[in-house]
């Protein structure tokens, strides 16, 4: 993506224009389709990034929840705008992360009504049957400022880095400037808790 | 992932790029086994999308019934019944495809290696065989998976208004866990073919064949392709009066069963057909009997 490419602000699109009445042409279906395909490609995945952010599972759910909802609103109403998006799974990863850290309205409003309530927020991830050396990898990225926690959530799940750059709004070399740093941060603090007769959490 | 820019510093004991990459690979891919076993996209597909037609503006006499408003609940469930089935079709062909690829790495390859492949001529036909039928599979999983993908876009659509929701929700639960099921077989297909394109293929082409098998996982898919199709051609349609000539028969197969008066309009190209497979029930009211006629395409395959 260029400086000048226009791309609804993963923080709020203006939703304002479009019409929702009418047939779909069959352009359009084909449009919804492929959306279906990338939910379900992504979803699991995006659940799973904003949980390397911090997330306890229920928090991650409501965050992806919101932001594949966010896209479906943007597809209905404006197909145009939704096909424009460059990056769509980073851009989708950022939309889920604003989400989760700046929720609009009443946090954690149900999506699906009804018959289930909401796991309770837990401190951490809160997943017992995780095993140790994953809820060490969640520990130390959780020790990360925001910015670089999500860089590297990003690069664990494949973006390119032109992707995650733009999607942050910074640029690539701020970006692996980032990344070097969390780096030898996470080593620093994965050395000192999972090596043998190491600290434990 | 591999971004080793920050140097290497295992020999202060601390741990190296290489150990860092490992760890954090590992977690992630716990970390979504997790979330895949236990999450219930499915339900929130739909919930993401029911909250479309509810910003729908309602007409006269209600709020829409589809996005499409020219399509009767008739031709809907028909619609669906043909996507299962075409479904259910691509699957067959697929599981024919997997199986001519077993075939392919179980017999000519096990061959050419009682031969040592002396002949590079040998090995070349047996790759290139090999290859072709993994393709074969790879286009035929496409074809499949665009089958659940238009039958699952469909259902969805039509769920929530349709007097038999809670039927078109089960198949469309069922259609979307399949579809998944459908990425997955394809990327092994796709794995398959790459690495028959190396060098080393015997070795490798064996190595896969222990190791993925498209056809189990085929068979396991197929069987729930039958499971969305064979209820949905249940369900009783009344086409009575209905315009369904829009809808794209090719077979009266998803017909069977269907209810239509003089009222209802048929493509053109089928109208002699059905007429010719329909017995009346009531005076001016009849229902398309196919039994085991010639037109009749069971789905039911061994």
């Amino acid at each position: 993506m260029t400086a000048g490419d226009v791309q609804p602000d993963p923080a709020g699109p203006d939703l304002s224009s479009g019409s929702l009445t009418g047939p779909l042409p069959g352009n359009l279906v084909q449009v919804r389709a492929d959306w279906i395909d990338f939910y379900d490609t992504h979803y699991h995945r995006v659940v799973r990034v904003v949980m390397l952010n911090g997330a306890t599972r229920a928090e991650a759910e409501d965050a992806a929840q919101e932001a594949f909802k966010e896209s479906w609103d943007l597809l209905v109403k404006d197909p145009d705008r939704w096909q424009a998006v460059t990056g769509k799974a980073a851009w989708i990863r950022t939309v889920a992360l604003r989400r989760h850290r700046r929720p609009p309205g009443p946090r954690h409003r149900p999506l699906i009504a009804g018959d289930e309530l909401p796991d309770l927020p837990a401190d951490g991830p809160g997943h017992d049957e995780l095993t140790v050396q994953t809820q060490l990898v969640l520990q130390a990225l959780r020790a990360l400022d925001e910015e670089a926690r999500t860089v590297i959530a990003f690069d664990m799940d494949g973006i390119p880095t032109a992707d995650t750059a733009a999607a942050l709004g910074i640029t690539q070399q701020r970006l692996r400037d980032v990344r070097k740093k969390a780096r030898t941060a996470l080593k620093k603090l994965l050395t000192e808790t999972s090596a043998p007769g190491r600290r434990q959490p | 992932m591999k971004h080793s820019d920050t140097g290497d510093t295992g020999d202060r004991g601390e741990m190296t790029d290489e150990q860092l990459d490992q760890l954090l690979t590992a977690a992630n891919s716990e970390l979504l086994e997790h979330i895949e076993a236990t999450a219930n996209p499915t339900q929130v597909l739909s919930a993401i999308t029911r909250g479309d037609r509810q910003d729908h503006p309602a007409g006269p006499g209600g709020p829409p019934t589809s996005h499409d408003p020219g399509l009767s609940p008739a031709a809907a469930m028909i619609s669906h019944r043909i996507r299962a089935r075409s479904l259910v079709l691509d699957l067959d062909l697929a599981y024919d495809r997997a199986s001519d690829l077993t075939l392919t790495l179980d017999l000519d390859l096990a061959r050419a290696s009682e031969r040592d492949l002396a002949r590079a001529s040998d090995r070349d036909l047996t790759l290139a065989s090999a290859r072709t039928s993994a393709l074969a599979l790879t286009r035929a999983l496409t074809s499949a998976r665009a089958s659940a993908r238009n039958l699952t876009y469909g259902l969805l659509e039509d769920a929530r208004t349709s007097a038999h929701a809670s039927d078109l929700l089960a198949a469309l639960g069922l259609a979307s866990i399949l579809a998944r099921g459908l990425n997955s077989v394809r990327d092994l297909a796709r794995d398959l073919t790459r690495a028959l394109t190396l060098d080393r293929a015997l070795d490798r082409a064996r190595e896969i064949d222990l190791n993925l098998d498209p056809g189990s996982e085929l068979r396991v898919l197929r069987a729930r392709a039958r499971e969305i199709a064979e209820p949905l051609n249940e369900l009783q349609v009344d086409a009575s009066d209905a315009d369904l000539s829009d809808v794209e028969i090719r077979q009266l197969d998803p017909l069977d069963g269907v209810i239509w008066t003089r009222g209802t309009t048929w493509p053109a190209d089928v109208a002699a057909q059905v007429e010719a497979h329909s017995e009346e029930i009531r005076p001016g009211v009849y229902q398309v009997r196919l039994g085991n006629t010639r037109d009749r395409d069971p789905l039911a395959r061994p």
